[in-house]
């Protein structure tokens, strides 16, 4: 298997030279397969976004290499043309919207790729029905009179619509309400059941542990671990650093075990915490 | 997108920053009055080198200051050639129609130097002065105008309020850049009806969040018991120093001794 | 009427535009007592913010009354008294800064009040402390991070010495680790100082430590009693759009298998329940 991103000994530094240099990123090495979905996790400044920010050429390594799909960035030229290729949905995508239709809203990528008319409508379409959205007749209307959870779904749609090979959410979940955060879980199930390479970043360990078949942990710019989900939950020394994030049942499991309980360790869900935790009971 | 932003200001103890808002606002006003009566490259290099000492003095980082000259830069360049060329006088230099002439380059170089410390004068205030000061500042010196029934306070509100969400706007404005050239945005196009269009995907989702942002705001400040008033108490907290006085002196004697000299002279 | 606490006495809200009216209240009546701590849950959209903005007379109700302490928010001359006695956090931490420096910041609200410069100080200390910020007084807002924007912002109300606190969402921007932060701090003001706290949210597990949880649904209040008892309805909240904290939903997958754990109400106690031998 080759890898569609990799990345090597990447260190990236902010205004480097000035009194305000900040080393964001130090030393990371990584690779993603074509299919994998990747969580990203790491509190406020660790680095995720940065990270990122690597992948569809918007930065550049300061030291070290990343390869996507097979071509370095440090060259600008690949780095200008990654944008089609590595769809990046910011963190409160919302906050991009400009057209005066949702259509037009989700064409504008597409019409920046210079593709026909009716290719766009049907890209379109489809985008519309991949967020769920389909059935609604909302791509006439202004997207400015939606509401926010509404607004995030057609922000979405503008980069579903570019078809991108390797799509990355930026905390797609924030300040959203339970619903609607149901839905973007509806869209990364699709992206999964269609084995579409995807990256997403969270400060909340839960969301990607729930999602993720591999996960990045960033602290403080640092690689922490970079592996499967359930080699994660075979190191709970590196999750307890974590432990009020953890999601609750792991917080069950761990404690039960401290108290030497017999449970495993790794699991995955609540339901699974819950038969185990019944099997105490005789 | 992290550091302190220029123009914001910046806590601190120095002379600048203790002297009277008034103070600061009337000398800037003096110098204003001074680089545009006076056009004698060395009286404004003078005040070039005073408003340099002047950010020394403050505790700002003087290379930051200067360096942010560079994003006024086209501003100065296109001054300094229209200048040099419309300006009539003895021809140093021709080139089709358009003559570069001596006096041209002189009056380039003075205005070149007037803005450099017009902005820099500002950066003075500006840094050295939290918005609340500036507003109790110009509300006490524009008092006889609200007894016109002008509404002075309100003006003064807006005006430093506004600086203060400059470092969130050139945050966001840096983030709806990225996400716009995430979506195929071309800012760098050759051609200048897709520059203008890409820009415009910048400005409209900026201008809605501002007045997102306006609303909210209103709604803290409202609810934090903002009367629209001038507030007595701030007013009543400004206090003329002793070193007011000798800056305000200083400030004048420099200001007559620029009328006065090329009189003399 | 000078009955303490806020009360809303059938009050309705609707609000006019082009395309019909819609009403984001009905009918609601409903009085917070003084030391109280109140929650109230709801999707966005529910009008659980327009609530908020009932209670200190930002907004103004179509019909019905609101009273801070016997004062009705209708009255204008009244407004400077209830927006002193009750306090706003609101979600967006960049928007509700004024000042680009956290003392003054803090100061904005007390000069309004017309005080002295010796009680701003020593208020802007009690606030600085009481909120773990001492220490950042000369600090700009926008150089800090959204947690800590969050808590200038509390701070700066706290100031105010307000006897109620309405909080519009104010985690819902942050990070689990300054959500949590935030919370613990509204626990010790309710607890400790006795401040009066409603929280605003729609997230289950935000209302742990509120004495009394009001769940509002399309402008209506259709559940309502302690946290354990309006979170252990399940179903119910789902049919509205809400979830149920993980806690509730283990409890419930166990007490579904036959474990007695029903009467549990946090995680240590489930814990020790489960290790008796």
């Amino acid at each position: 298997m080759s890898a569609i991103i990799e990345v090597k000994q990447l260190h990236y530094t902010y205004l480097p030279g000035t009194p305000y240099e900040r080393q964001a990123l130090k030393n990371i090495s990584i690779a993603v397969e074509a299919g994998d979905f990747v969580g990203i996790f790491g509190p406020n400044g660790s680095g995720k976004s940065t990270l990122a920010r690597q992948f569809n050429g918007l930065l550049r390594p300061t030291q070290g290499q990343v390869l996507v799909c097979g071509k370095d960035t440090t060259n600008e030229k690949i780095r200008r043309s990654l944008w089609n290729k590595v769809g990046l949905v910011f963190q409160f995508p919302e906050q991009q919207i400009f057209q005066t239709t949702v259509y037009n809203e989700i064409a504008y990528g597409p019409r920046n790729l210079g593709l026909p008319e009716e290719e766009i409508r049907e890209r379109v379409g489809q985008a519309l029905a991949m967020v769920g959205l389909a059935t609604q007749d909302i791509a006439n209307l202004s997207p400015f009179s939606l509401s926010g959870g509404l607004k995030r779904r057609v922000a979405i749609a503008g980069l579903l619509a570019l078809h991108p090979e390797i799509l990355i959410l930026d905390e797609p979940m924030a300040g959203l309400d339970p619903v609607g955060r149901r839905m973007i879980m509806e869209i990364i199930r699709q992206r999964r059941e269609n084995n579409a390479t995807t990256l997403m970043i969270s400060h909340d360990l839960q969301e990607i542990l729930n999602v993720a078949d591999k996960i990045v942990i960033l602290d403080e710019g640092v690689l922490v671990f970079f592996g499967k989900t359930s080699e994660l939950l075979d190191h709970p020394d590196i999750l307890q650093s974590y432990r009020l994030q953890l999601p609750l049942y792991l917080q069950v499991v761990y404690a039960l075990q401290e108290k030497k309980q017999p449970v495993k360790q790794n699991i995955g869900s609540l339901e699974e915490a819950a038969a185990e935790i019944i099997k105490l009971f005789p | 997108m992290t550091g302190i932003k220029l123009g914001q200001y910046v806590h601190g103890d120095s002379l600048l920053h203790r002297l009277d808002p008034r103070t600061k606002i009337i000398c800037c006003t003096l110098i204003v009055v001074a680089i545009i009566i006076n056009d004698r490259w060395y009286s404004l290099l003078f005040f070039a080198l005073l408003m340099a000492a002047a950010i020394r003095a403050s505790g700002m980082d003087i290379r930051f200051v200067l360096g942010s000259l560079r994003s006024i830069r086209s501003l100065l360049l296109v001054t300094f050639v229209f200048m040099a060329v419309l300006t009539p006088g003895q021809a140093v230099w021709t080139w089709g129609v358009l003559h570069v002439t001596r006096e041209g380059l002189t009056m380039g170089a003075v205005n070149l130097l007037r803005l450099i410390i017009l902005y820099l004068g500002s950066m003075v205030l500006l840094m050295t002065t939290s918005p609340m000061q500036l507003s109790a500042g110009i509300d006490w010196l524009l008092l006889p105008l609200s007894r016109l029934k002008l509404p002075v306070h309100h003006f003064s509100t807006i005006l430093s309020i506004s600086f203060r969400f400059i470092p969130t706007l050139i945050d966001q404005a840096v983030l709806i850049q990225d996400a716009q050239r995430s979506r195929g945005a071309q800012f760098a196009s050759p051609r200048l009806g897709i520059r203008l269009k890409s820009y415009l995907a910048i400005l409209i989702p900026l201008f809605e969040a501002s007045l997102l942002r306006a609303e909210d705001l209103g709604e803290a400040m409202d609810s934090r018991c903002f009367t629209g008033h001038p507030n007595q108490l701030r007013l009543d907290r400004l206090h003329f120093h002793a070193a007011d006085g000798y800056v305000l002196i200083s400030m004048l004697g420099l200001l007559a001794a620029g009328i006065l000299f090329p009189v003399l002279l | 009427m000078l009955e303490a606490g806020i009360v809303l006495q059938n009050v309705s809200k609707i609000y006019r535009s082009h395309n019909g009216d819609r009403c984001t209240l009905e009918d609601i009546n409903l009085s917070i007592r003084p030391g109280e701590y109140v929650g109230l849950m709801g999707m966005n959209g529910s009008g659980k913010s327009t609530l908020a903005r009932l209670c200190n007379g930002l907004l103004l109700p179509t019909a019905g009354k609101v009273y801070v302490d016997g004062l009705d928010t209708s009255q204008a001359e009244n407004l400077p008294a209830i927006r002193q006695r009750v306090g706003m956090v609101f979600q967006n931490p960049d928007n509700q800064l004024i000042c680009p420096v956290v003392e003054e910041e803090i100061a904005f609200g007390l000069e309004n009040l017309g005080l002295f410069l010796p009680e701003i100080r020593e208020r802007t200390a009690w606030a600085l402390e009481i909120m773990g910020l001492t220490g950042l007084n000369y600090h700009a807002p926008y150089l800090l991070s959204g947690g800590q924007k969050q808590k200038v912002a509390l701070a700066s109300v706290l100031a105010m010495k307000p006897a109620y606190l309405v909080l519009d969402e104010p985690a819902a921007m942050l990070d689990p680790v300054s959500r949590r932060e935030l919370l613990q701090h509204l626990k010790i003001l309710n607890r400790r100082e006795g401040m009066t706290i409603v929280l605003c949210s729609n997230e289950a597990e935000d209302f742990m430590d509120a004495d009394r949880l009001l769940v509002i649904d399309r402008g209506t209040l259709c559940l309502q009693g302690t946290p354990p008892e309006v979170l252990s309805q399940g179903e119910q909240l789902a049919s509205i759009g809400l979830a149920q904290p993980d806690f509730y939903r283990l409890r419930q997958q166990l007490a579904d298998a036959g474990c007695p754990v029903t009467a549990i109400y946090n995680l240590t106690d489930l814990v020790d329940y489960l290790c008796q031998p």
